[in-house]
């Protein structure tokens, strides 16, 4: 996985710190002219060439110390961190696969090390026993084991949960093999960015056990420099740039060096971090006046709509008309770019999104020109939207009594909490609920929460997109009933869109079916249903229970909706079609007309061909 | 079962270490103290008799309250400690607050436009400062402030002089700036980190999609987000107290300010168990009361955990 | 809104920082010094063994008296005794007190207290400073109160030297506060009371003291009005503290770098003294090795202790003198020195059958190598480097020298018998002060074959010879005393039971315009009572102190200016001494 472009200056900078002192660590023999620990000057020497950094109160090479200091660092950093991270795995892994009594009592200790004090306790050791750096690793792994270990075994229940794990486990795979190959590997994300932070705490902890005089201070370390430097008080004279600065800014390029990798570390090891990353949609606006005029009577018309994402186009050249009056339904598979489609029109592609188009015009205002801030204001006041997830949309800090209220302020209403709630009633919501918080609610409640929201200001249009997700059949009913019915109250537009055809089919007025990105057939809802021109269409429309109660078969669309980053060349459906010819495999079919609904498909456009031939006329 | 556990380490972390009260009270060129003498001197501090004696009066005494007697100053532990718990408090808890606060408010700049120049700029900055050892930071810090410019004074919490009124406070608030700026950029990184994370992840929160999607201006819709990603963030400062408590010993052996965590280093020094004893129980204390306060605070922030079992 | 609240709250911050006044204004009337302590000493409970040395004694004595001042000179002054007459046997000491002495809290000093104090420190015959002096040697036996301003003191042994100690060392207490207290480690633990020239009147544990002068002190109220002494253990905040104009004394000793920077400060001063005190490297002379007297003294010749000083100490201090003694001490060695011969040494243990093995570490003849641990005060950077230059410079001689820097209590343990055993402790470094170089019995107390005193904990030598002698010297007056120990002084340079490494000297910066009396005491410093008493104290003029106390009979008068005549001149006379021989040694 590619970092993102911040993240991998993090990683070079991080990179090269640590280059730096592993460098310096590993040539400090060559880059050192002195022992670091016998005198090679007269005591307090100011820096001279011979002595870089001068010398410290016994005459020893401060430059010299400096580079071997970098030695102990990286000594106790790294053996603490491999210490501490593999007991912390062995832990949570005995723990989170045995459970029991064994994972009771692990767990117990590990809350017991955590609840402990870490530096005072570290300190309060290193006096006891701190008569090496040996020793000083083993106490410092002793204290910062316990919180991989507990991240970790977080991690290894999880893993258990998983479905493949699980699966090996019931086809007999020993034991061991499940937690060397599955769960190792699924923990190493995990366990590198746990190393490298243990890593940094080490070192972080070793400085300042030596800086306060303990564990070894006859140790040359960058700590044990700073504890001689602060007794000679080498801050009250000029030696605080060559004695006091150095190491102290060795350990900062060394835990920066540390945690810089970590962060790029992480990010690499767990990429669904990045890809959820949110950012604002670049919105481009077309600036030239070129734009089509409006069409008349129209609620919402879209021209040449395209949306790329990375290279990949997911709605492509898209033309469809909300007319005014007329509820259009548009119908597609999950991932077909419809919702896409919906983010585009109200300028909420998410990074990196990129819209191409010609025209979005709603109403007789052309939405592909509007700014940031026009497409702000447009939103909630003329163009309102029913999300997908209607569950989760609402913010759950807040009563919903608020919320509502909030979407009424923007409409200038100058009671907005009195609006609010007479919008709640209006949707269905008793009194007592209005002061409620989302997830104090039903998931039809909520439903009609977002609707009182999305109608608050009355807007032209609202798109309703996928409203009726997770809800029980007869909540579907009646909240798409109440979408109807306020359509008609308010006189609003409405846009539904579904993945499932009968919801849709017996309330609209025009049906677009979307296939891999495109309109593939549009035309008023009867003929459309009656007489599905594209094969998809009669897939569909297959797939589902007849309309009229009979069954049809209801047997699904064959084969697997196309991948939008490869989508194969000439007619995207042909792979799954039953009717495709030759020629669909080479030329994307244009849209044509067929019998009062648009059609793309070469099979469906040459039969007009052959009707047109036989009419004599041209369309 | 943990708070036993927990008290059975604090009594036996002190003892084991080589050297005992006595070897401290009565150095070996003091005089010589027979193994009656000895035994009488350790009655004095209750830490006569064998270990498990001195458990049992241990525990005895908790239930009472009795925390006993420093061996170092011959004063009641409780008051030892608390005469340091309020600095420490003071120092601590300005610490956590400044580096909360400005934590937040960074993490979530950063994580507002992550990915972006000022995300990386933030991220970077933080994690560098994050990174400079605290006793560094505050030399340097004394060195700059005190010791050049003389805008504040070295060492300690108060002014030897008895000040009274005003006077008091703003030499309480001098004496504070340094180790308090110090223990704050010790405590900064972690608040940032969570803070950004939880912002990002916020952003991606359908509930911030759809502020968006009614209409809210941009500056709406990130009090929005701040408002929910806020709420891990509560615990991690929380927890962050505990851990300030400890790193504060650094600091406080700089600054010599008279904290908790210099009366540790103090009665490690002179294997003064009681107080020892004392300040691992009160920081295993602190640590569950900032769980405590956790829990309380977490509510107020979210709503789901207001009613519990609503849905 | 949050980081405007910060802003605020930093600005505020800020502005209250620049806006306060930098230091109390000084007021005219009332002189403040503020002195920052290296450490707290408690309540200044006699009882208690010393946490701050070397000042514990004379920081102890500004609120407490002793009946004469001080240990440090042969002829002590009368201070709260006005004279002691010995009986012909020397067991029985009449001592004369003067009658215009109070405690702090008014009541008046009687006989009865010094009876008191006597009995009760006998009484006690616990660990501390200074009771071992009564119960140990010399072995008080019985007081009686003759009248309100005398009281004789029995004693079990001839005592030679009364008036140096215990007169001049164990601090008088108020009978009326301690005979209440049972159990003095434990239950004493409020303010002091004393008959000193300063009062203690807060004291926050650890953090800070502060003594007020007792306006009617015998000697006449003391030149400063109140003493601030906060606790400050960090050596360079202490020092910085001194610089930014928060402390105007520091009882640590000033750094050698550190002393152009202070100079260079047109408010600060720097003088230097001498506090007796000595680093000494100790053998345990239990262990097989180190029982051999020979390799004790080819370490010694191979230890090059001028350049110790001058590295560790930058030269301030008097290199080691095999003799053990402080050359200032009235018990010092007339024409000790340090015998340096690296050569002469490896010869001696060549001759001693310790041969060069592996690594180029000598062997004894029983086929043990000559590898030992040195442990030091971990905390103390000048033992941690000493340790290191010695570890250094015993290489050559074939001597591996394992230097482990551990806690105080550590070493501690390490130093006392146990139960199981002998110590454990192979080497060890230490400090010393003053007391240790002027207790007449100080060869004794530390050497003698374990029995008595802690001679036995301390270093495990024995010498059935060195012993005798040291007994013999016990009962002597000083002018046969004096010899004798010079005997044994001479045996220990021969055998090398401990060697001192150097005698630190005392080198103080100040600030002249907070308070300018300062002087050295011999064997105290600038840290003591006399450099807050006129007529001592620097520019304190003696006639005004005698016009001002009416008390002082002429006879007194003369004393005292004859005794401050020959402290000085002697102390003159030292220094020049001192001089002198540093300039030879250099």
């Amino acid at each position: 996985m590619a970092l993102r472009p911040g993240t991998r200056i993090l990683a070079v900078v991080g990179a090269t710190f640590l280059l730096l002192v592993v460098g310096a660590a590993v040539f400090a023999d060559v880059l050192a002219a002195h022992p670091p620990d016998r005198a090679s000057g007269a005591p307090y020497e100011r820096p001279s060439a011979g002595h870089l950094l001068g010398t410290d109160d016994l005459g020893r090479d401060l430059w010299a110390q400096l580079v071997f200091g970098a030695r102990v660092s990286l000594f106790v950093g790294l053996l603490a961190a491999v210490i501490a991270t593999v007991t912390g795995a062995a832990a949570a892994l005995v723990a989170g696969w045995r459970g029991g009594w064994v994972d009771v009592l692990i767990m117990r200790v590990v809350d017991l090390v955590l609840s402990l004090p870490f530096l005072v306790l570290v300190l309060v050791l290193a006096t006891y026993f701190g008569r090496g750096l040996q020793v000083l690793v083993l106490l410092i792994a002793g204290v910062l084991w316990a919180r991989p270990a507990r991240l970790l075994r977080g991690q290894v229940l999880k893993l258990r949960e998983f479905g493949h794990v699980v699966a090996a486990d019931s086809m007999g795979a020993g034991q061991v093999r499940i937690l060397g190959v599955h769960v190792l590997r699924r923990l190493v994300p995990l366990l590198i960015s746990q190393f490298v932070r243990a890593a940094a705490v080490a070192v972080i902890v070793q400085s300042g056990v030596a800086f306060l005089g303990m564990g070894d201070p006859g140790r040359v370390s960058w700590g044990s420099t700073l504890y001689f430097a602060n007794n000679g008080s080498a801050i009250l004279t000029d030696a605080w740039l060559w004695w006091v600065v150095p190491p102290g800014v060795a350990l900062t390029v060394l835990i920066v060096g540390l945690a810089f990798a970590g962060f790029a570390l992480e990010e690499w090891a767990e990429p669904q971090l990045v890809g959820h990353g949110w950012r604002p949609p670049i919105h481009r606006r077309l600036d030239d006046d070129r734009g089509s005029e409006p069409p008349p009577g129209v609620a919402l018309a879209i021209r040449g709509l395209s949306v790329d994402f990375d290279g990949s186009r997911v709605v492509r050249a898209v033309d469809l008309t909300v007319e005014r009056g007329r509820m259009l339904g548009l119908v597609g598979e999950s991932g077909c770019g419809k919702s896409t489609l919906a983010l585009a029109v109200m300028g909420l592609v998410p990074h990196p999104g990129r819209v191409h188009g010609r025209s979005v015009h709603l109403g007789d205002v052309d939405l592909r020109r509007l700014g940031r801030r026009g497409l702000q204001r447009i939103r909630g006041r003329e163009l309102a939207v029913v999300p997908q997830a209607a569950m989760s949309v609402l913010d759950p800090t807040r009563t919903i009594l608020r919320q509502v209220a909030e979407s009424s302020a923007l409409g200038g209403h100058p009671d907005p909490d009195g609006h609010a709630g007479t919008l709640l009633s209006r949707v269905g919501l008793p009194a007592d609920r209005h002061r409620a918080f989302p997830h104090e609610l039903s998931g039809g409640q909520r439903q009609r929460v977002v609707i009182a929201m999305a109608v608050a200001n009355r807007p032209r249009l609202v798109i309703a997109d996928e409203p009726t997700t997770g809800l029980d059949v007869e909540t579907q009913r009646q909240i798409l009933d109440l979408l109807d019915e306020l359509r008609i109250e308010l006189g609003m537009d409405l846009w539904l869109i579904s993945h499932d055809l009968p919801v849709v089919a017996s309330r609209v007025d025009d049906l677009a079916i979307m296939y891999a990105g495109r309109i593939v057939e549009v035309g008023a809802a009867g003929q459309v249903l009656g007489a599905p021109t594209h094969p998809y269409t009669s897939l569909l429309l297959d797939a589902f229970p007849s309309l009229d109660g009979d069954r049809r078969g209801g047997r699904p669309v064959p084969g697997e909706a196309p991948d939008p980053m490869a989508l194969p060349s000439g007619c995207a459906f042909a792979p799954r079609c039953e009717q495709r010819v030759d020629r669909c495999t080479h030329d994307e079919p244009d849209t044509m007309s067929v019998g009062g609904t648009l059609v793309a498909c070469h099979v469906a456009g040459s039969a007009i061909d052959d009707a047109t031939s036989l009419g004599g006329t041209t369309p | 079962m943990v708070v036993l556990a927990a008290l059975m380490v604090n009594f036996a972390l002190p003892r084991l270490a080589p050297g005992d009260p006595i070897d401290y009270l009565v150095p070996p060129d003091s005089g010589i103290v027979d193994a009656e003498q000895r035994e009488a001197m350790l009655e004095d501090f209750g830490l006569h008799g064998s270990s498990l004696d001195q458990f049992g009066r241990y525990l005895a005494n908790l239930t009472r309250g009795d925390l006993g007697v420093s061996v170092r100053d011959g004063r009641a532990v409780s008051e030892v400690v608390v005469d340091r718990l309020w600095w420490s408090l003071l120092l601590v808890g300005t610490a956590v607050l400044v580096s909360t606060v400005l934590g937040v408010a960074l993490g979530f700049a950063a994580g507002w436009r992550r990915g972006s120049r000022r995300d990386v700029g933030l991220l970077a900055g933080v994690l560098a400062v994050d990174a400079l050892p605290a006793f560094f930071v505050g030399l340097m810090l004394m060195l700059v402030f005190s010791v050049q410019l003389g805008w504040f004074p070295v060492y300690g919490a108060t002014a030897p002089e008895s000040l009274t009124g005003l006077a008091w406070v703003v030499d309480v608030i001098e004496r504070l700036a340094l180790p308090a700026t110090t223990l704050t950029l010790v405590g900064l990184g972690s608040v940032f980190v969570v803070a950004r994370s939880s912002m990002v992840s916020e952003l991606g929160e359908d509930h911030v999609f759809m502020a968006r999607a009614k209409g809210l201006a941009e500056d709406r819709v990130r009090r929005q987000a701040a408002r929910n990603a806020l709420i891990p963030v509560s615990t991690v400062a929380l927890l962050g107290f505990s851990t300030l408590v400890g790193a504060a010993t650094v600091v406080e052996a700089v600054f010599s300010y008279p904290g908790l965590g210099s009366l540790a280093f103090e009665a490690v020094r002179a294997r003064d168990y009681p107080v020892l004893q004392a300040v691992f129980l009160l920081l295993s204390l602190v640590a569950i009361a900032a769980n405590l306060v956790a829990d309380v605070v977490y509510p107020l922030l979210d709503p789901r955990v207001r009613r519990v079992g609503s849905r | 809104m949050r980081i405007r609240l910060l802003c605020i709250a930093l600005a505020l911050s800020i502005a209250a920082a620049v806006s306060a006044p930098a230091a109390v204004a000084q007021d005219d009337e009332e002189v403040v010094v503020r002195i920052g302590l290296h450490a707290a000493e408690k309540n200044l409970n006699p009882f208690i063994p010393p946490k701050a040395l070397p000042i514990t004694h004379d920081f102890t004595m500004l609120v407490y008296d002793t009946l004469f001042w001080s240990q440090s000179r042969l002829d002590p002054e009368p201070w709260l005794a006005e004279s002691a007459e010995a009986s012909a046997d020397l067991r029985t000491w009449t001592v004369s007190l003067r009658n215009d002495v109070t405690w702090h809290d008014g009541e008046a000093f009687t006989a009865h207290d010094v009876a008191f104090t006597f009995r009760y420190f006998s009484a006690d015959g616990g660990p501390g400073r200074y009771g071992h002096h009564v119960y140990d040697h010399p072995v008080f036996e019985s007081a009686t109160v003759v009248d309100d301003t005398t009281v004789e003191l029995t004693f079990a042994d001839p005592v030679a030297t009364f008036e140096l100690l215990p007169g001049a060392d164990l601090p008088i207490l108020p009978q009326h506060i301690w005979e209440g207290i049972e159990n003095p480690r434990k239950d004493a633990t409020s303010l002091p009371v004393g008959t000193g020239p300063f009062e203690m009147v807060e004291y926050d544990p650890g953090v800070s003291y502060r003594l007020e002068a007792n306006e009617d002190y015998f000697l006449g109220a003391p030149l400063v009005d109140t003493l601030v002494m906060p606790v400050v253990t960090d050596a360079q905040a202490a020092f910085a503290g001194l610089q930014t104009g928060e402390l105007d004394f520091v009882t640590r000793n000033l750094p050698a770098p550190l002393v152009p920077k202070m100079q260079a400060n047109e408010d600060l001063a720097v003088f230097e003294g001498s506090r007796f005190q000595s680093l000494y490297l100790m053998f345990n002379a239990r262990k097989p090795i180190l029982k051999d007297a020979t390799v004790r003294k080819a370490m010694s010749m191979s230890l090059d202790l001028q350049s110790i000083v001058d590295i560790v100490e930058g030269g301030l201090a008097v290199p080691g003198n095999d003799t053990w003694t402080h050359p200032q001490s009235p018990w010092a060695h007339p024409t000790g020195g340090h015998e340096y011969d690296p050569a002469a040494a490896g010869d001696l243990l060549d001759a001693a059958g310790y041969v060069v093995g592996d690594g180029g570490v000598r062997t004894s003849p029983d086929g043990k190598r000559l590898a030992f641990t040195l442990l030091v005060n971990a905390a103390a950077p000048p033992q941690i480097r000493a340790g290191e230059l010695v570890a250094e410079q015993l290489a050559p001689l074939g001597v591996d020298v394992t230097v482990e820097p551990l806690d105080a209590p550590a070493i501690f343990a390490a130093r006392k018998k146990s139960a199981d055993g002998p110590p454990t402790v192979e080497m060890f470094i230490a400090v010393f002060e003053s007391h240790a170089h002027v207790d007449p019995e100080h060869m004794f107390f530390f050497f003698h074959t374990p029995g008595r005193g802690v001679g036995g904990v301390f270093s495990g030598y024995a010498n059935p010879a060195f012993d005798a002698i040291l007994e013999d010297a016990l009962d002597e007056p000083v002018a046969t005393k004096q010899p004798l120990i010079q005997q044994a002084q001479e045996i220990f340079a021969a055998e090398a039971p401990a060697v001192t490494l150097y005698y630190p000297n005392g080198r103080w910066a100040y600030r002249p315009a907070a308070y300018d009396g300062w002087i050295d005491d011999p064997g105290h410093g600038a840290f003591t009572k006399r450099s807050f008493l006129a007529p001592y104290a620097k520019g304190s003029s003696t006639a005004a102190v005698a016009d001002d106390d009416g008390g002082l009979g002429t006879g007194a008068i003369v004393a005292i200016v004859v005794a401050v005549l020959v402290v000085l001149g002697a102390g003159v006379g030292l220094r020049r001494r001192r001089g002198d021989a540093d300039t030879v040694e250099d």
